[in-house]
């Protein structure tokens, strides 16, 4: 039996989300909370093994609620459950200690297989999203990079010439057009002092952008 | 007139000398022409005769070949087996055949034909008896023989081939076989149409073949009638009659036609057939012709060139020679003229001359003396020159005058009265000489009248526009006084504070405002400088104000502050400089208004619009909230409800599934489009994330939108109030959205910074830049937004374009202080 802690400040979503959990017959809804502090309230008393949190909640913060629970206990994976499908938000709320993202458009057919992913100790996210953190960690790391000049997108660009991608592949994968994403590669050339994509490839797998 | 006709003597020379040369030129072309046509026809002569005597020996083995055939034996030694005549014939068509001739057939010894390829036609031979033909003669005496005739039967020419047939034992002659081949093969291939005309001329001259169809059959010269019994005699060229070509002879060389067309006429014999000629003909006009065409087309024009140059020169030569003499003659006409002027000058010259003797009546007049007074000489010669005279004038002249002037010989500027005809008064001043003898006795005056009746109105009319002009100068000086008033009146009455200086910065006129405002009026401050009566900071103030105009000598505009009582005003100031015609500096001027007023009520302004902008941010954010929330939350349960109905209608009601597989189609773009509502009003990273994230996010959107790279990058970001962080959004945003419309860019570069107490937004793009036009009509479309927000949030909103293409956006804002605090 796994007890899921449900943070929604909406309660026709929070019985929406209940149903489903409990549907399945060996996860049950422990724990329910309207807004931020109840959540770290009953997070910190209730036995609950995994807690479902919503990040947009009046009170207390969503990415607030997420930073104060790793903190007082630790051990709880939390799983975010929010409206919002930018990018952005799934870095922020990574980095602020959550295990897995998914938003509530899709929560019908990925919630409990989140959550017994995260029960079971893993991480649940969209390959996009896990995309984005990738590229957030590796800039992330240490002091001056060659890649804290580069934007975000410059980054995922990078990433796919080094794994040789073919500027088509590239722009349908970011929605963008052949000639946006040819604009992109003369820049990266040029801002790493660079000659050709096997150049740029190498420098990816130097900087561990992408697996030798 | 001579010398015209010296100049077409000479053009005429000319033409005669150049169409002589032009003949000499001709003439030589022509000889030598001649004698190569001579040349030439010799040479054909003797070619054509080759040429037809190859061509007519061609069939003279084949006739051979024919009569050693054992079918001709046969045929002849059996003539009643109609198996050998059929063999015979057999091989006459095939010889027919392959050589191409007209006939050929066997004749038995008698010169009956009892074989022939041509037995199937009308004009068959077989049963003809040609005996009487040469070539049979001579076959049958064991010679191949060839001969030229019309045939008898056939009527059509031909070159006949005979030879005997021998029997086996090669002695026994059995017959004759014959090939006859026609001859308009021959005229086919060398006897052509072409230049000259060639002939095969026959015994009696008679003309066997030709390359001018309508001499054929004809003699090439005149035959007595005796010839033309033995021409009818041989057979040789049918029944005649045989027609004159009518050529005659000239010379060796030389024929003539009835015409008088002249021919070169070249012979030779055609050794195959005794007594026969070939002969060639060449037309000699045709060939003169042939010379005269390339002399025409060179010659020719260098001919006409020179006619026409000759031609030319002799007009210009003329054309010059006649404008000389044009000239003397209107030379010599000017002379004349001039002689009788001189003549004519007394009487015409346009002065008033008279002659008067000594008793003082009038000799002589000049034309205009009568025509000024009105009289005709007729009227006045003779008379005394008093009698025309007003009688003061009168007895002037006759007391005084007349009588000191024979006494002294000379009078000067004497004013008289004359009276004219229709007696009104001329005023004139006469001056004289006299007309001496050789005894030195005066005997006549010449006298000059001067009308000065005109001087006289002139002085007149003069004195009227001095009175005119100094009525104009009373006038100006009123006008003058009256502006003056005005003026001051202006002055006094302005709003504005009006005052103007020397050069110096010496107060040379204030007007009441100024008075009120300072305290100070005309009589107070005149001559004195800014130091001299103000406090130190203003008279820093007005005197910095002022250099600045002395030094640019140019309008200028400050803002100043003025202290009255406990109050402090704020002043638009205009200065502006009076210079003279060398630029010098003479006053300075100043306008002041005061518009501390207007400044309170645009600073309320702007707090009114910061308020209303807040308060459309506020009110956004919340419908933004409202609608991301709570509305999306409300479709997120039902999409969850809806996919839960699904799974469980899952093999069940095939419609019941269809409906909901809508349902939930139709929350999900539902729930796109009112997350994207709520994006549009207020993106939640901006007030979740903050304000770098938001941009992030914002950027990443444009690009996929736009198609134009679009690269956020920041850098020292601190956390910023929501004042900030909106007003740098919102520009950001707006800069972009202009990006995408109006530049053409295809990349542009959004950054952020943070650095001494500043954030900074730079939104640098690679499009067409910013010009004076698209700055104007960009100011409405945004640009007036950004400056509001930029200010409102304290800050600052710069715009450029770039060198090398491209336009920049610059937002500086304060992050403490002034509207920017930290929350």
């Amino acid at each position: 039996m796994i007890r899921v802690l449900l943070a929604d400040d909406h309660g026709m979503v929070r019985a929406g989300l209940r149903s489903l959990i409990e549907e399945t017959g060996d996860l049950v809804v422990q724990a329910e909370a309207a807004d931020g502090r109840e959540a770290i309230r009953l997070a910190l008393s209730e036995p609950v093994d995994v807690a479902v949190v919503d990040i947009s909640m009046p009170g207390l913060d969503g990415l607030e609620v997420i930073s104060q629970l790793k903190a007082q206990r630790p051990e709880l994976p939390i799983l975010v459950l929010t409206m919002h499908e930018e990018e952005q938000y799934v870095v922020r709320t990574i980095s602020a200690g959550a295990k897995g993202y998914i938003t509530k458009r899709s929560a019908p057919e990925q919630l409990v297989k989140a959550i017994r992913q995260l029960q079971a100790g893993g991480r649940y996210l969209s390959d996009q999203a896990a995309e984005m953190l990738a590229l957030r960690v590796a800039r992330g790391q240490g002091g001056a990079s060659p890649l804290d000049g580069l934007s975000n997108r410059e980054l995922q660009v990078l990433r796919a010439l080094a794994l040789g991608q073919t500027n088509r592949e590239i722009a349908e994968a970011f929605h963008i057009s052949i000639k946006t994403v040819d604009t992109y590669r003369f820049r990266l050339l040029k801002k790493l002092g660079l000659r050709n994509n096997a150049e740029l490839s190498r420098f990816a797998m130097a900087q561990g952008l992408v697996e030798p | 007139m001579r010398l015209r006709t010296i100049l077409l003597v000479l053009s005429l020379l000319a033409l005669v000398s150049t169409a002589a040369g032009a003949m000499y030129y001709y003439y030589s072309l022509r000889a030598s022409a001649v004698a190569q046509a001579h040349r030439q026809a010799a040479s054909r002569a003797q070619m054509l005769t080759n040429q037809i005597s190859a061509f007519l020996s061609q069939n003279q083995k084949p006739a051979a070949a024919l009569a050693s055939l054992h079918q001709m034996q046969q045929a002849l030694q059996n003539p009643r087996s109609q198996q050998a005549l059929d063999q015979a014939n057999a091989v006459l068509d095939k010889f027919q055949r392959t050589l191409g001739v007209d006939v050929c057939y066997l004749m038995d010894p008698k010169g009956l034909t009892i074989a022939s390829s041509n037995r199937h036609s009308a004009d068959a031979f077989v049963g003809q008896n040609f005996s009487f033909r040469p070539y049979f003669k001579e076959a049958m005496q064991g010679h191949p023989a060839k001969y030229l005739a019309l045939g008898t039967v056939s009527k059509k020419r031909g070159a006949y081939y005979s030879h005997p047939v021998y029997a086996a034992d090669n002695k026994t002659l059995l017959g004759v076989a014959v090939v006859k081949a026609p001859i308009r093969l021959l005229e086919k291939n060398i006897i052509q149409p072409g230049e000259g005309v060639t002939l095969v001329v026959g015994l009696y001259n008679v003309i066997f073949s030709t390359s001018r169809p309508q001499w054929l059959s004809h003699t090439l010269w005149p035959s007595p009638l005796q010839e033309r019994d033995a021409i009818a005699r041989t057979r040789q060229f049918g029944q005649g009659p045989w027609p004159w070509t009518g050529l005659s002879r000239r010379g060796e060389h030389l024929v003539v036609d009835q015409k008088g067309r002249e021919y070169l006429f070249y012979a030779a014999p055609l050794t195959i057939f005794p007594g026969w000629r070939v002969v060639y003909l060449r037309d000699l006009d045709e060939l003169l012709r042939g010379a005269w065409q390339p002399f025409l087309r060179t010659t020719g024009v260098a001919v006409l060139g020179m006619c026409l140059f000759a031609g030319l020169l002799v007009y210009f030569l003329y054309h010059k020679a006649s404008r000389e003499i044009l000239r003397r003659q209107v030379a010599e006409q000017d002379l004349r003229l001039s002689e009788e002027r001189y003549r004519g000058l007394y009487h015409n010259t346009p002065a008033l001359l008279h002659s008067i003797d000594t008793s003082g009546r009038l000799l002589d007049v000049s034309a205009y003396w009568t025509e000024a007074l009105g009289y005709s000489s007729q009227e006045v010669i003779g008379r005394r020159l008093s009698e025309f005279m007003t009688p003061e004038s009168r007895r002037r002249a006759e007391q005084e005058v007349i009588p000191s002037f024979f006494r002294d010989g000379s009078c000067q500027d004497v004013a008289y009265q004359f009276i004219k005809k229709d007696g009104s008064v001329v005023e004139v001043l006469l001056s004289a000489i006299a007309e001496r003898d050789k005894a030195g006795r005066i005997i006549k005056s010449l006298a000059v009248l001067s009308d000065v009746t005109t001087l006289k109105r002139i002085e007149e009319e003069l004195r009227r526009a001095q009175e005119k002009l100094s009525q104009y100068s009373r006038d100006l000086e009123r006008q003058v006084r009256q502006r003056t008033r005005e003026i001051t009146s202006f002055l006094r009455y302005t709003p504005a504070v009006v005052y103007m200086k020397d050069a110096q910065g010496r107060y040379v006129m204030v007007n009441s405002r100024f008075a009120e405002l300072f305290g100070l009026g005309t009589e107070d401050i005149w001559g004195r400088t800014a130091q001299e009566v103000f406090p130190r900071a203003l008279a820093a103030q007005f005197q910095a104000n002022d250099q600045q105009v002395l030094d640019s000598k140019r309008p200028q505009q400050a803002e100043e502050r003025v202290p009255h009582g406990s109050e402090e005003f704020t002043y638009l100031s205009v200065r502006f400089p009076i210079v003279d015609e060398t630029g010098q500096v003479l006053r300075l001027c100043g306008i002041m208004v005061n518009i501390t007023d207007l400044q309170k009520a645009q600073e309320k302004l702007r707090r009114l619009s910061g308020a209303i902008m807040a308060s459309q941010e506020k009110e956004r954010n919340a419908i933004a909230r409202e609608l991301h929330d709570e509305l999306g939350q409300v479709l997120t349960a039902l999409r969850i409800d809806a996919v839960w109905l699904r799974g469980h209608l899952e093999g069940a009601d095939a419609k019941a599934r269809a409906r909901v597989e809508n349902m939930c189609a139709v929350i999900d773009q539902t729930i796109s489009e009112v997350r994207g509502i709520a994006t549009r009003l207020r993106p939640p990273a901006l007030d979740d994330l903050g304000l770098v994230d938001a941009l992030e996010w914002h950027t990443a959107d444009f690009e996929r939108r736009t198609g134009i790279a679009c690269v956020f990058t920041h850098a020292q970001v601190p956390p910023v109030s929501d004042t900030i962080a909106i007003a740098a959004y919102r520009v950001a945003q707006e800069a972009l959205t202009n990006v995408a419309r109006h530049a053409g860019a295809s990349n542009v570069d959004v950054s952020l910074r943070g650095d001494d107490g500043h954030l900074e937004l730079r939104v640098v793009d690679n499009g067409v830049g910013f010009t004076a036009d698209r700055l104007a009509e960009r100011e409405g479309l945004g640009i007036a937004g950004m400056r509001e927000r930029a200010s409102l949030a304290g800050g600052e909103l710069s715009l450029r374009s770039r060198e090398g293409g491209g336009a920049e956006v610059l937002l500086r804002l304060p992050l403490y202080g002034q509207g920017g605090g930290l929350h």
